[in-house]
Parts: C-alpha cells; sequence; structure tokens
C-alpha cells in the first residue's frame, strides 16, 4: 500500500508541477516579462545598435531613448535622440500611441511615419521603442519546452503564442519564450498577417537594472535574409522625471537632450 | 523482495514517462541560434555614451556639390536674361549651435557660408553668400511658457512637396541648392519674430509676430551682398500667426491656423491619420482671398520696382480678390524593404489653368516676334519680364504655378547594398502632363562622409510648364563631411 502511494506521487509530480503554472493565465505571464523588460516609472536609457552581415560590422547607431508610460492606456510613449552617425545627430523620433514623429533640426520640419519604418538592420521603431505587448497582444499558453538561450544555456520555459489585438501594432502575431522561473524573456518569433517570419528576436545580458534583473542584449535574426544580424545593447538606465510636454509634436523644435 | 523493486521502480519511470511534456525530457533544438554568427554572440557589448546635461550643442558639416547644366535650346517663350553657364560649384560649409546661457535661456545660431563659382567667373574667383538662417534666444518659465525672440526658422505644415500652412516660406530660401523640398527647408532664412508658445499635454498654443523690415532700402539688415542679412525679404510685411495643436484625441492631432498678412487672412488646417501599421493619410489645407497668382506676383514687383508702376499687364488675370483654397493631400506607404513613398495631389486655385498658360505661351511667342524688331525689343522684354516675374515668384513664394499637379517622393534606404539611400521625386503638371524628375543616389562611404549622384529633368513638349524652361536639367555630384 504504502509502495502504491509513493508510486501514485512520483507519477504525478510532473503534474503537479504543470498545475502550478495553470495559475497563472498566459495574459499575465507576458505582463511579468514586460515588468522585466521595462521599469515601472519614466526612464531613459542608451542604445546601441550595431548591425552585422555574415558576422562582419557594417553599421552602427547610437541612441538616447526617454520613456513614460501614459496613464490612460498603459501604454509606453518614447523620444528617441539619435547621437551616431553624425550625419543623424539630433534627430528626434517621437512615439505616442500610433503617432510617430520624426523631426530633422536641419529643416526644422516634422514628418509623421508609420510604425513599419525601420531605424536600422532589422531593429523596428518598436523595437527600440518602450513596448508593453500585454497592452497590444491577446496571449494564448501553447506548452512549455526547453529551449537553448542565445548564451547557449538551457531554459525551461512557456511558450506563448500572441496574437495582435489591434491592426497598428508592427507584428501580426509572436511566439514568445518567456522562463518559466522568473518570467525573463528569452525568444521571440515575429510574424506578418500572412505569416511570413519577419524576425527571430534572443533576449540576453541579463543584470540588475533599475532594481530589477533585466536583459541589456537583444539580438535580432532577419526573417527573410538571415545572414543579417543586428544586436542592441541598452545601458545606462535611469530613473528619471520626464515632462508631460516631451512628448508633444510641437516641443521636438525645443528639446536639447536634458 | 529485489523483483519487486525492480517492478515498482520501471512502473514509476513508465508512468512519469507518460505525464511528463516530452518537451521537458530534452532541450528543443535550436537551429535559430545557429543563424547568429560566434563573434557576434562573444562581442563585449558596445555600449552608448550616457546622456549628461549639456550646456551647448554643436553641428557642423561641409557640403561639395558641382553642377553640369543641360541646356535647352529655343525657348517658345525666351528669358529676357538668362544665366547661360554650363556648370557651376558650390562649397557650403553648415554650422549650427546652441548655448543654456542660463537653465531657462538658451541662444540659438544657425549659418551657412557658401562658395559659388559658375563658369566664365573663373576669372573673378566666384563669389561668397552668407545666410544667417537663425539667431534667436528662446527662454522657457513655468515650465510650460516659451519665448523666441530673433530670426526664427518657423516651419508649418505636414505634407512634404507643398505646405500651403507654411506661411513664412515665401522668400526664404535665398540660395536654391537642390529642388528637392527637404533639401530646400535645410537652406531657408527665418524670420524676424517674437514667438510665444504654450505646450500642455492636450495640445498646444502658439503665437507670432513678424514685423516688417522693408521701409529702408539702405540699412544694414536689408543689405542684399555677400554677408548681408536680406531681412527685407523675408520680413516684407508685417504678420501675425495663431495657431492650436490638439493633442486630445488619440492617433489624430488636428491643428488649426490663422496667419494676418497685409490686410488679408489666412485660415489653414493640419491633419494625418494612420491607417495600418504601414500607412498615413494626411491633409494640409490654406485658403484665404486673394487674386490670381500673375496678378499678386506683378503687384509685388510694381511694389518693389521690379517692373515700372505704371506698366500695363499683359495677360488677362484675375485681379480681384475672392476666396482661394490651396491644398495638399496625400498618404505615405513603409514597404517592408524600408522604402517610403508620399504620393500627394497639390491644388492651387491661384494658379494657372490651363487657359492660363495657353494665354501665357500666346503672349510669350508674340513678345518674342517683337524682340526680332529693335523698334519693339523694349516692348517685348517688357512682356516677357511680366511673363517669367510670374514664374520667378511661384518658386520663391514656394507655391505650384499650376492649378492641378501631382507630386511623388520615394526615399528607399540601404538600397539594393548597404548604405546606399536612393530617392526619386517626381512633379507632374496635370493639365499638360509635363513633369519635373530628380533620382539621386547617396552612398555613406564613411561613417562621417556622404557621397551623392543627383539628376534634374525637366521634361515635356514646348508648349508646357517644364518643358519650357531652361536648363533643361543637370548633373550633380556631392559630398557632405560631417565634423
Amino acid at each position: 500500500m504504502k509502495q502504491l502511494l509513493i508510486l501514485i506521487l512520483i507519477a504525478f509530480l510532473p503534474v503537479a508541477s504543470i498545475a502550478g503554472t495553470a495559475n497563472k493565465t498566459a495574459d499575465e505571464i507576458v505582463a511579468a516579462s514586460d515588468a522585466v523588460r521595462n521599469p515601472g516609472k519614466p526612464f531613459s536609457l542608451s542604445v546601441s545598435l550595431l548591425e552585422y552581415r555574415e558576422g562582419s560590422l557594417q553599421d552602427k547607431m547610437l541612441l538616447t531613448v526617454y520613456s513614460k508610460a501614459d496613464q490612460n492606456s498603459g501604454q509606453y510613449r518614447s523620444l528617441i535622440r539619435f547621437i551616431e552617425p553624425l550625419r543623424d545627430e539630433n534627430k528626434l523620433m517621437l512615439k505616442d500611441g500610433n503617432n510617430l514623429w520624426f523631426f530633422d533640426p536641419e529643416s526644422k520640419s516634422s514628418i509623421r511615419l508609420s510604425p513599419q519604418q525601420r531605424l536600422m538592420g532589422q531593429a523596428s521603431n518598436g523595437d527600440v521603442v518602450t513596448v508593453n505587448f500585454h497592452k497590444d497582444y491577446k496571449a494564448t499558453m501553447e506548452n512549455e519546452e526547453t529551449i537553448t538561450d542565445a548564451d547557449r544555456k538551457q531554459r525551461k520555459c512557456y511558450k506563448l503564442n500572441m496574437m495582435a489585438l489591434n491592426e497598428t501594432v508592427t507584428y501580426y502575431r509572436i511566439e514568445y519564450w518567456v522562463d518559466t522561473e522568473n518570467d525573463q524573456p528569452v525568444k521571440g518569433k515575429f510574424y506578418s498577417e500572412s505569416e511570413r517570419l519577419l524576425k527571430i528576436a534572443y533576449y540576453r545580458g541579463y543584470r540588475e537594472e533599475l532594481g530589477k534583473i533585466r536583459p541589456t542584449e537583444m539580438i535580432i535574426i532577419d526573417g527573410v535574409d538571415n545572414k543579417l544580424v543586428t544586436k542592441m545593447n541598452y545601458s545606462h538606465y535611469q530613473f528619471r522625471e520626464i515632462p508631460e510636454d516631451w512628448f508633444q509634436r510641437e516641443y521636438l523644435p525645443r528639446f536639447k537632450g536634458e | 523482495m529485489i523483483r519487486v523493486w525492480y517492478g515498482f521502480l520501471t512502473a514509476a519511470f513508465l508512468l512519469s514517462i507518460l505525464f511528463i511534456p516530452s518537451s521537458a525530457l530534452y532541450a528543443q533544438q535550436d537551429d535559430d541560434l545557429d543563424l547568429i554568427p560566434d563573434n557576434v554572440l562573444s562581442q563585449p557589448p558596445e555600449e552608448a555614451s550616457e546622456a549628461l546635461p549639456e550646456t551647448y550643442r554643436f553641428k557642423i558639416y561641409l557640403d561639395e556639390a558641382a553642377t553640369a547644366n543641360i541646356r535647352r535650346k529655343n525657348l517658345v517663350v525666351p528669358v529676357p536674361s538668362s544665366d547661360d553657364s554650363d556648370w557651376n560649384n558650390r562649397l557650403s560649409l553648415d554650422a549650427k549651435t546652441e548655448i543654456d546661457l542660463f537653465s531657462n535661456l538658451s541662444f540659438i545660431m544657425a549659418d551657412r557660408l557658401h562658395y559659388l563659382l559658375e563658369e566664365n567667373q573663373e576669372e573673378s574667383g566666384g563669389r561668397v553668400q552668407n545666410d544667417l538662417k537663425e539667431l534667436y534666444v528662446t527662454a522657457n518659465s513655468y515650465q510650460f511658457l516659451y519665448l523666441d525672440i530673433g530670426r526664427v526658422n518657423f516651419k508649418n505644415g505636414v505634407a512634404v512637396g507643398f505646405n500651403p500652412t507654411d506661411y513664412f516660406k515665401k522668400n526664404a530660401v535665398s540660395y536654391r541648392i537642390s529642388e528637392d523640398p527637404n533639401l530646400l527647408r535645410e537652406n531657408r532664412l527665418g524670420v524676424v519674430m517674437a514667438r510665444a508658445q504654450g505646450i500642455w499635454e492636450k495640445g498646444t498654443v502658439t503665437l507670432a509676430f513678424a514685423p516688417e523690415m522693408n521701409q529702408d532700402q539702405d540699412r544694414w539688415w536689408t543689405d542684399d551682398g555677400s554677408y548681408g542679412l536680406r531681412l527685407d525679404k523675408t520680413n516684407r510685411s508685417n504678420r501675425t500667426l495663431s495657431k492650436i495643436t490638439l493633442n486630445a484625441f488619440p492617433d489624430f492631432n488636428p491643428e488649426f491656423l490663422y496667419f494676418y498678412d497685409s490686410d488679408r487672412s489666412y485660415f489653414g488646417t493640419n491633419l494625418t491619420k494612420g491607417i495600418g501599421d504601414s500607412a498615413i493619410v494626411y491633409l494640409e489645407w490654406s485658403g484665404s482671398s486673394r487674386p490670381d497668382i500673375f496678378a499678386q506676383s506683378l503687384t509685388e514687383a510694381q511694389e518693389s520696382g521690379i517692373i515700372p508702376f505704371n506698366s500695363l499687364w499683359v495677360m488677362d488675370s484675375g485681379r480681384e480678390s475672392h476666396f482661394r483654397n490651396q491644398l495638399a493631400i496625400g498618404f505615405s506607404y513603409t514597404e517592408k524593404v524600408n522604402r517610403t513613398t508620399f504620393v500627394e495631389y497639390h491644388f492651387n486655385e491661384a494658379g494657372f489653368s490651363q487657359e492660363d498658360w495657353d494665354n501665357w505661351f500666346r503672349t510669350g511667342k508674340e513678345a518674342g516676334t517683337l524682340l526680332q524688331n529693335p523698334a519693339t525689343e523694349a516692348l517685348g522684354l517688357g512682356m516677357l519680364g511680366q511673363l517669367w516675374t510670374t514664374r520667378k515668384w511661384s518658386q520663391e513664394a514656394q507655391e505650384p504655378l499650376s492649378r492641378h499637379s501631382i507630386f511623388i517622393r520615394t526615399f528607399w534606404e540601404d538600397a539594393i547594398i548597404h548604405s546606399l539611400d536612393l530617392t526619386g521625386i517626381t512633379r507632374i503638371n496635370l493639365s499638360d502632363g509635363s513633369f519635373f524628375a530628380q533620382p539621386m543616389a547617396e552612398y555613406h562611404i564613411k561613417k562621417n562622409l556622404t557621397l551623392s549622384l543627383c539628376v534634374n529633368l525637366f521634361m515635356g513638349s514646348d508648349e508646357t510648364e517644364y518643358g519650357s524652361v531652361d536648363p533643361l536639367g543637370d548633373v550633380k555630384a556631392g559630398a557632405t563631411y560631417y565634423f
């Protein structure tokens, strides 16, 4: 009888483990992974984008990003200042919801852009600006998988399928792997409406920033031309007050950096 | 006993296999990782510098452009005094600085110094032209209120090829470096004004006053020499602008403008709306009670003494003012290859209809005939002067000469090969089918050096808008170096 009891306990251990995850919905997992990527308060950070073709560096871009969540929508608004290349120095990009404006201080003109516009390589505006996925996508749990992360380590992950809630987002569907232990995003595969693979992203370089272990590197592989790889590094995280007027188009000509 | 335990363990193992998800037993083979080269993974992160408070910002670059003109022979309507050089060269030094004098007071200056050389000017050594584009101080108080005083480049409008609400654009381009409206904006003079702006979360209110500085032509601020400020051109009359930008709706920020210039009121609006993740539609409109483009250009030319005050006008024209609209409506579309195309329809109710064009060419041909006879040559030159004054006025006012036109601009970043940007611009006169086309290639050979090659073509039959200008086109090779 005792042996039978042990047998039943051993047999059902994995089931108990899965049942434990069932307490958290797929959407909650996405929200938790958003909190890993994004600090809860207004912040700034520096971003470097390095574009490689077949392993050789062919382009570089340096940016400063200022982000603050909108109190009504919960989605982030971001102001991006171009630092390098020199020809783009001090140009600005503002993203407030679906409003995306590009300001060129040389011509003093602001042009409205679509979210599809890319910054460099495979890095879209959506990759650089802060985005809360759980606001724009409906997630469903596919299963649990152990996958290899970008540091060649095994990570036990929730595999989530995320469908866009509105047509203005850059990606129609995302396959998203989130570490079961700590909600850290590990990998994403991003698809168009026609189910074409647009890009694959790996999150790595986890270290403590603004009170939480956060990814400081993202590696993006082009979904079509997979010899093209873009590496993004995030650094100099800083909580900061960001005035509301920074997110007004009319403020762009007045932006001074600090 | 051993057999019992063996059976127990075997059963437990089998049951465990049954319930454990198969994926958890072994790691997924991730082929995607193999797409990342080892050196990309192993290289230490390259960190951008920290955004620190700056008390000054400075940007300087050198721009060189050598142009070979392609001449058009035998114009139907001759130009009275034409520039017939086959080549020219421009070397420009552009500098912009912003200095924070105090925490709420900044000084801004933007200047462009040109060295210009044309065919037949080699002996004189060319000429220098300095464009002081901006020089003003800006003060901030109560966090949301800004005041600017000085020469300010104040641009309005959401369209790309024609901006009806860009009320301070007239006479702002002192040296026409390109037909690309983007480049023209970079080389434009500001207007002396006092501008107050309040920026709140729900919108922005802007008020600007630009005084007339045209009363005395012999003062230092009206000097048209190499280092002249040319304020008589940018501040030709007293003007005020009021603008409200609303930020009250998601994805829709309408803008409303009221502009007052020389006893004439202008009303305008700017609207944009996103469609999906790839397209933007936009509309820019302005309306005012004004005469047509021929009457307005000749009135101003007579007032400034370019043509005699008592001369008779050679074309029947809409001299009387009535409400006329200007409109730029269009969309932009971004493709997956990072190519963005803007398509715009331009309407200028004060511009030439096809009937006006027919009249313009008929009058021009009559004037050309008068040139053949020494007795009537002066009369012919006077007639041609009026006709070409209108065309020059439309260029300086940056408004379409024709009533209906189409504008297309395509920009393709990293086209075909890396660091190669291709731009294509075209303007099409919808009445006569003539067009202007500008293909341009820019190659970023180094991170601070860009090489460019550009072709301008004005195409059409002899009696069309773009087929009646000289030159027929040009080829321009350029280089830009950023310090």
